[in-house]
């Protein structure tokens, strides 16, 4: 005869699988929703803002820094979420999150794909490419993956030309390029 | 007591799904990404799969087990026969390279703890504790000791050392890494030899430390580029004399590891190692004997130490979580040319489990 009580390690058994299930289909459609890479590229960019520092008329404390996304609708989500987290601290820079096309002025600029370079507000922005097959002319940064590593390259001849000043914190990390 | 089953069974639940999903989703938010720095993101992987977490202590442990094997004799690079190097009685011519005394098998393993502990972004702390066991086994012709084995098992030398990092880039990383070898491992180890009746004071192969402070030193390369190799530049120094009036060889070693492309955990490794020591300088005479030749056995004599070696290594790291790494290799030397006669190594093995807390 079985009694309730012998049935424990069986019930205890299939709660336990049910837990494993859950919280595993839980955190699998998270990233459904958007690569580790591309989170990974998003605390990039983030701290890309901390190691750059704009001519002194555009880098005003008091002023936002706009940050704009040529980019998948799950990226701009979760790097609006970075974002705020980063502003709400409100000892930074606030950085003003923008799509690249309904931008009117961008400092720095990522790019998933293509877009048409002779937008306006990209004439004096900071392009980040999301890798080197977005095909961007005047790209100053652009990712890439080295042992399942994100790195990325900085181009120095674009960021003198755009006179932006680069820390030697993020130099040292980078691969860099020079214009052939 | 039929009340606390269901109370057992909800807070086991409740405690595995925390833990399960709060393991699962690592570095998954964006509050935990709005928080890394550079370098942390420098050192993160792009594989779903792998498992990393913010380490939030700067402390690291590590546990070492190690084993090599000596068997049979080389001088220079030529193999001896036993009986080249076992003089077996007066009916035979002794010289300087034979003896009465014959180590066959020598075995020795350590098990070395470790404690790292981060300084900062460019420094850390190590210290090594290590717990020798060693045994050899011996034919020789003096009457009773026709085989025999010594064994010897204690504390060896504790290692303290610093390692700076000179340069990280996208390309590649230095460090350099500075130590001191304290003489903690004991130099006075007896065991029951054929020198004499009792208990005598045993050859340096089987002492569990140097007797002296030694200066571990290494230079690290690893190359970030389109191939995962790393290069090694290590020596130990040793200075001054131990209480018996000896000190051993300095080493020196140069050691190219490539890391084969394989998977994001489990990563297989070659390496090819470089390794020259010198012979010991000094001796301890209470291993004389009152005779025409001096050494009973070629483990006394200093001069029938060190040599080189081209050691060839197969192994693999398993990083299983961010925080748990396994590492197996098989060593053998390629090619030795040693100060011989002497023991020649056949083998060694090494196996490491680390933690990063």
């Amino acid at each position: 005869m079985f009694t309730r009580l012998q049935y424990y390690p069986v019930w205890c058994a299939l709660l336990i699988i049910c837990c494993l299930i859950f919280s595993a289909k839980a955190t699998s459609a998270e990233q459904v929703a958007l690569s580790k890479e591309n989170k990974i590229k998003a605390a990039y960019l983030l701290n890309f803002t901390k190691y750059i520092h704009w001519p002194a008329a555009q880098s005003l404390v008091s002023t936002p820094l706009h940050l704009c996304l040529a980019s998948t609708v799950a990226f701009y989500d979760f790097m609006a979420d970075i974002i705020a987290r980063y502003n709400a601290s409100g000892l930074n820079r606030h950085i003003q999150l923008e799509d690249v096309i309904n931008a009117e002025n961008c400092e720095l600029t990522y790019l998933q794909h293509k877009v048409n370079p002779t937008l306006r507000q990209l004439r004096h922005s900071l392009l980040v490419l999301d890798s080197e097959a977005v095909g961007q002319p005047h790209n100053a940064i652009t990712f890439y993956i080295s042992h399942r590593k994100i790195r990325f390259s900085i181009n120095i001849d674009v960021i003198d030309a755009l006179n932006i000043r680069v820390s030697s914190e993020l130099l040292k990390l980078a691969r860099i390029e020079h214009n052939l | 007591m039929k009340i606390a089953y269901p109370i057992y069974l909800l807070v086991s639940a409740t405690s595995l799904y925390v833990m399960t999903s709060s393991f699962c989703s690592a570095q998954s938010t964006p509050s935990e990404f709005a928080k890394l720095s550079l370098d942390q993101l420098f050192e993160l992987s792009i594989d779903e799969s792998h498992v990393e977490q913010h380490r939030l202590s700067p402390w690291s442990f590590a546990y070492n087990f190690k084993t090599v094997e000596f068997d049979g004799y080389l001088d220079g690079d030529s193999s001896l026969r036993r009986d080249e190097v076992w003089w077996q009685g007066l009916q035979e011519v002794r010289t300087s390279k034979n003896f009465p005394i014959v180590p066959t098998v020598i075995s020795q393993q350590a098990r070395v703890i470790s404690i790292g502990y981060q300084l900062g972004p460019k420094w850390r702390a190590h210290l090594s504790v290590p717990y020798l066991s060693q045994n050899t086994d011996h034919i020789s012709i003096v009457e009773n000791y026709a085989h025999f084995t010594i064994d010897t098992t204690g504390l060896g030398d504790i290692v303290l050392s610093a390692s700076h990092q000179l340069v990280k880039s996208a390309e590649n990383i230095w460090w350099f890494t500075a130590g001191l070898s304290l003489p903690t491992g004991s130099i006075d180890e007896q065991g029951d030899t054929p020198r004499a009746a009792g208990d005598q004071h045993l050859p340096y192969t089987m002492q569990l430390g140097s007797g002296t402070y030694d200066f571990p030193l290494q230079f690290s390369y690893q190359s970030l580029g389109a191939h995962d190799f790393s290069l090694n530049i290590s020596a130990v120094i040793r200075v001054g004399k131990n209480d018996r009036n000896y000190r051993l060889g300095n080493s020196y070693s140069l050691a190219g590891r490539y890391n084969v492309p394989f998977g994001s955990t489990i990563q297989p490794f070659i390496v090819l190692e470089v390794l020259h020591r010198q012979a010991i300088h000094g001796r301890d005479v209470s291993l004389l004997v009152n005779a025409p030749f001096a050494y009973p056995a070629s483990i006394t004599d200093p001069k029938l130490y060190g040599g080189a070696k081209l050691n060839g290594k197969l192994g693999f790291t398993w990083q299983f979580t961010d925080h748990l790494m396994l590492t197996a290799e098989l060593a053998k030397p390629l090619y030795q040319n040693l100060n011989g006669p002497q023991p020649k190594e056949n083998y060694h093995t090494a196996f490491n489990i680390s933690y990063a807390m």
